[in-house]
């Protein structure tokens, strides 16, 4: 077979973005922790809490996971169709105009430019720009699959291509608003009411089911396959899991709005599509997982691929937990708490940070040309401080958000409320410095990969280690 | 035009129409005799180029 020409240059450039916007995000997410914890941290007003919160979602979001699909989804395409991504221009394009879009949005929202939509916060300007962006991602995308050289279009690529396809389609749905003026960044939505929530959590819980779900779920149908030499566990497995997933997430959102003006009917139908998503994630979950059947000892050996599998972990339990809080009894106690905080953390740093994580501790030596990275060690390192990270987050978020809605609907036997809302404030505030030490803890973690990858980007191998590990090989 | 998307069953029909495409699909997964043809997809990130 011959190997063709990849276009590594991009693929590279993206990486670097994705290490570089991962620790800026996660940085800005441990500075509105401590907001949290000590309110005069709130600078007013560039700095204040309502301005930054966005600049981290929009930062982890779209500026770290946004790069590490785009690396990938290059990367992958290329090496399953055999063949060089298509227009080198136009592939630096995206690469350029992608960053622009996040530079122009997050300047936006530090001097109070916000379209107060959830995960949908840059305004028109910005909004017309990424539009531009993405149609050329989906044409490079697209125009290598129609010029592969292996006649079945790899799984790896249905996700990422329904991913691309779908986030256009949600991007265009929600950002219909029209500016009051062309020089005014000021603009308002085509929908008012119900309507306009409805179509917004029709967007947001798509981002995270196409955005943070699919795209990722592509990196783990290949990375996994590749990081443990096997292939995917079943592949019929796989197609059912694609067609399931992108069918039933699409009617998820309505469990955002329970509760509010939104007809039962679509509170119920948004229900019950949440519940029916624990088949496809738990099936995708279990054939990853199921991937290193017969060759478990490799999981104990690679930390490369603990990253992958607790990724795995972390999805299937946050995709449990997920139709749980949709739940609307349950949701009754948990909607507005620091319950949701809690869950989307898991879902986000467990599952998206650590597949890109084992994604690119895959990723960086091959790209580079080097036989291995700097040090497996630190990779392990890596894995379990964020690992405790994400614990000390998750577990802070549970009993602060459970206590949260516990004291807000408590009532005495006059039917006062047992508690002010102050109170309930106060109440968290040892929860939170927790948080922050789980986000510390998972920066830390993002740092050390930064030092490897440098170091092994420099062409350094870390002797001492190897030499151990080949002594012990020997001796064994 | 109009008076489609005013169809009161044009729900039900989407419903059936999404449900007999995704019962199509995993039928046609499962055919017999194709157990080969997906074994052979599954390798394809492992039939490539290393260096």
């Amino acid at each position: 077979m011959e190997h063709p020409n990849y276009n590594y240059d991009v693929v590279k450039k993206f990486t670097l973005a994705t290490v570089f916007w991962g620790i800026v995000g996660f940085a800005a997410g441990i500075f509105i922790a401590l907001q949290m914890v000590f309110p005069d941290l709130n600078i007013e007003p560039y700095l204040s809490f309502g301005r930054l919160r966005p600049l981290h979602t929009s930062a982890v979001i779209f500026a770290f996971g946004g790069n590490a699909l785009f690396a990938t989804s290059y990367y992958v395409v290329q090496r399953t169709c055999h063949v060089r991504l298509w227009n080198d221009g136009l592939a630096n394009f995206t690469f350029w105009g992608y960053q622009f879009f996040i530079v122009i949005a997050a300047l936006g929202y530090v001097l109070g430019v916000n379209q107060s939509k959830e995960y949908a916060q840059p305004e028109w300007y910005a909004d017309l720009w990424l539009t531009v962006v993405w149609v050329a991602y989906l044409v490079v995308y697209f125009m290598t699959i129609v010029n592969r050289k292996v006649s079945h279009l790899y799984v790896a690529n249905w996700f990422y291509l329904a991913f691309i396809i779908t986030v256009a389609v949600l991007h265009l749905g929600n950002g219909l608003a029209l500016p009051i003026g062309v020089l005014d960044a000021k603009s308002y939505s085509a929908f008012s009411g119900v309507q306009s929530a409805m179509i917004q959590w029709w967007y947001a819980h798509n981002a995270v089911g196409f955005f943070l779900t699919a795209g990722f779920l592509g990196m783990m149908y290949y990375f996994i396959p590749k990081q443990a030499e096997r292939p995917i566990y079943s592949y019929r497995l796989s197609i059912v899991h694609f067609w399931s997933l992108i069918f039933i997430y699409m009617w998820a959102g309505p469990h955002h709005l329970h509760y509010t003006a939104l007809p039962d009917w679509a509170q119920t139908l948004g229900m019950t599509f949440s519940i029916m998503l624990w088949m496809p994630s738990w099936g995708g979950m279990i054939n990853g997982v199921m991937t290193l059947s017969g060759a478990w000892n490799k999981l104990r050996e690679d930390p490369v691929l603990q990253f992958m599998i607790v990724a795995l972990a972390f999805y299937g339990m946050s995709t449990f937990e997920g139709p749980l809080m949709s739940i609307r009894y349950v949701n009754a106690l948990s909607h507005y708490t620091d319950w949701t905080i809690g869950h989307v953390h898991s879902g986000a740093l467990g599952w998206v940070g650590f597949i890109s994580f084992g994604a690119l501790y895959h990723l960086v030596p091959k790209l580079w040309g080097r036989e291995k990275l700097y040090s497996t060690k630190l990779v392990s390192l890596h894995l379990w401080i964020a690992t405790l990270g994400i614990v000390f987050y998750i577990a802070a978020m549970w009993v602060s958000g459970i206590m949260q809605g516990l004291m807000w609907r408590d009532y005495n036997e006059m039917g006062f409320l047992e508690y002010s809302f102050v109170e309930s404030v106060m109440a968290m505030k040892p929860f939170y410095i927790i948080r922050v030490l789980g986000g510390v803890l998972y920066l830390a973690g993002a740092l050390i990969m930064a030092y490897n990858f440098w170091r092994t980007i420099r062409g350094d191998v870390n002797e001492k280690e190897y030499n151990n590990n080949a002594l012990q090989g020997a001796a064994a | 035009m109009k008076h489609f998307f005013a169809d009161a069953n044009l729900g039900l029909i989407g419903l059936l129409f999404f449900f007999l495409f995704f019962c199509a699909v995993t039928l046609w997964t499962f055919r017999p005799g194709s157990k080969n043809t997906y074994k052979n997809h599954g390798n394809i990130p492992l039939q490539e180029h290393d260096e």
